[in-house]
């Protein structure tokens, strides 16, 4: 809950700063999951980093109650707001998911018409963030890389040319894709889509470490 | 007044594990610059943003002030084994800089940061993103002063500072990586204060 209202776009992030008892602090970018409407209360989906300076700190230590400070909306570029009337490609790696349930929380409370399809990438079922909005949606295409259950009848591996081209079928013109995730997942997904044809101009990424 | 985490370590709240190796603390600030210091007035400071972004830019220092800033208190480390606690820092975030120009291209692996005598370093994408960086303007609360960098310089305090180049009037983003002034002549292409990585393997 912020103190008071902030007012993100979909896609953006805040700055999350931890400070230490002798005054050092961190900080570090996360995407809202949450959209502005559902202000003065923010959604920051945060993954677990082993190591992570910060997220181990989030995970472990902070509890329900505890202060952060937060400052942002930051981002102008991996966006999306309703006057954006384009088809829109979301591709998600892992937590790279986070930025684009907000985007599709957005376009679904705006009511928009226009095209928007997501393609996520997980390791397994349990790795699924955001399961009660995505897994039954039209719009979410889920791949699991490391899936080990034999029930799952989605999408497996690595989001290939082969899974892109089904995607396409759903669009009645060339999308802007958005790409997030790990670097490697940014780079190997952005080169694909080029590789397919798509302009360079049409691609957006956002990435993480 | 910052709220203060209970129990929050991270890599710099333990004062006794708190300096890299090889380096003492220092109160005062140290200057150090390869360049003769420059006096830059703000109405000939420019910034540009160019190579593999979108909308390539170049920004005057009014347009760089109504940008949002960001804030950050921490440590800094210089090769010539130096380190000062607790400066805070004030500027504007590598990303939101990105932002303005239109995002990065998906080839933008690395940036070469120049100084208005010319100086360069260059840092992998990486080491710039995630808030990890920003063109600052302030340290400890007042504008930077011309030895210092000022109006402006590049802020990258979890490398050695070589890397915070001053006096910053442009950032090229990259496919291929391209070595720096001090990194051609012997320095360390990345960095890291917390491995050593004071000087280049040949030297």
């Amino acid at each position: 809950m912020l103190p008071t209202p902030a007012h993100h776009v979909a896609g953006q992030h805040y700055e999350l700063q931890l400070t230490a008892g002798n005054g050092y602090q961190a900080a570090r970018p996360y995407s809202a999951s949450s959209t502005a409407d559902d202000m003065p209360l923010l959604n920051l989906t945060i993954q677990h980093v082993p190591d992570g300076e910060v997220t181990t700190y989030l995970a472990n230590n902070l509890e329900v109650g505890d202060a952060v400070e937060i400052r942002g909306p930051f981002g102008k570029f991996f966006t999306w707001t309703e006057e954006n009337t384009q088809p829109i490609l979301l591709i998600a790696g892992g937590s790279g998911v986070v930025p684009m349930h907000s985007i599709l929380a957005s376009h679904k409370a705006a009511n928009a018409t226009s095209e928007m399809q997501l393609v996520y990438s997980a390791h397994t079922y349990e790795d699924i963030i955001f399961k009660e909005d995505f897994l039954h949606s039209p719009n979410v295409t889920i791949t699991l890389t490391q899936d080990d259950t034999s029930w799952w009848t989605g999408a497996t591996g690595r989001i290939n040319s082969e899974l892109f081209a089904k995607t396409m079928e759903r669009f009645s013109d060339t999308p802007t894709c958005y790409v997030c995730g790990m670097n490697p997942f940014v780079s190997a997904v952005t080169d694909m889509l080029q590789e397919l044809g798509i302009p360079v101009e049409n691609i957006k990424t956002e990435r993480f470490g | 007044m910052s709220v203060v985490n209970k129990d929050f370590v991270g890599k710099g709240g333990d004062n006794s594990r708190r300096l890299p190796p090889g380096q003492t603390q220092v109160t005062s600030w140290p200057v150090l610059s390869y360049e003769p210091t420059p006096h830059i007035d703000t109405d000939q400071w420019s910034l540009t943003i160019d190579g593999e972004v979108n909308a390539p830019i170049t920004i005057d220092w009014e347009t760089f002030n109504n940008l949002s800033k960001t804030q950050l208190k921490t440590d800094i480390h210089c090769v010539t084994r130096w380190s000062k606690f607790d400066m805070p820092w004030e500027g504007v975030s590598i990303e939101e800089l990105i932002s303005l120009a239109g995002g990065l291209k998906p080839d933008a692996n690395f940036l070469l940061a120049k100084s208005f005598g010319g100086y360069t370093t260059n840092l992998p994408i990486w080491d710039v993103l995630n808030s990890r960086a920003m063109v600052a303007t302030h340290a400890d609360g007042e504008p930077l002063t011309d030895e210092h960098g000022g109006p402006a310089r590049l802020f990258v305090p979890h490398l050695y500072f070589w890397k915070s180049a001053k006096w910053i009037t442009q950032l090229t983003f990259s496919k291929t990586d391209k070595s720096g002034f001090w990194e051609v002549n012997g320095y360390h292409n990345y960095g890291d204060p917390w491995k050593e990585e004071r000087y280049s393997d040949e030297y």
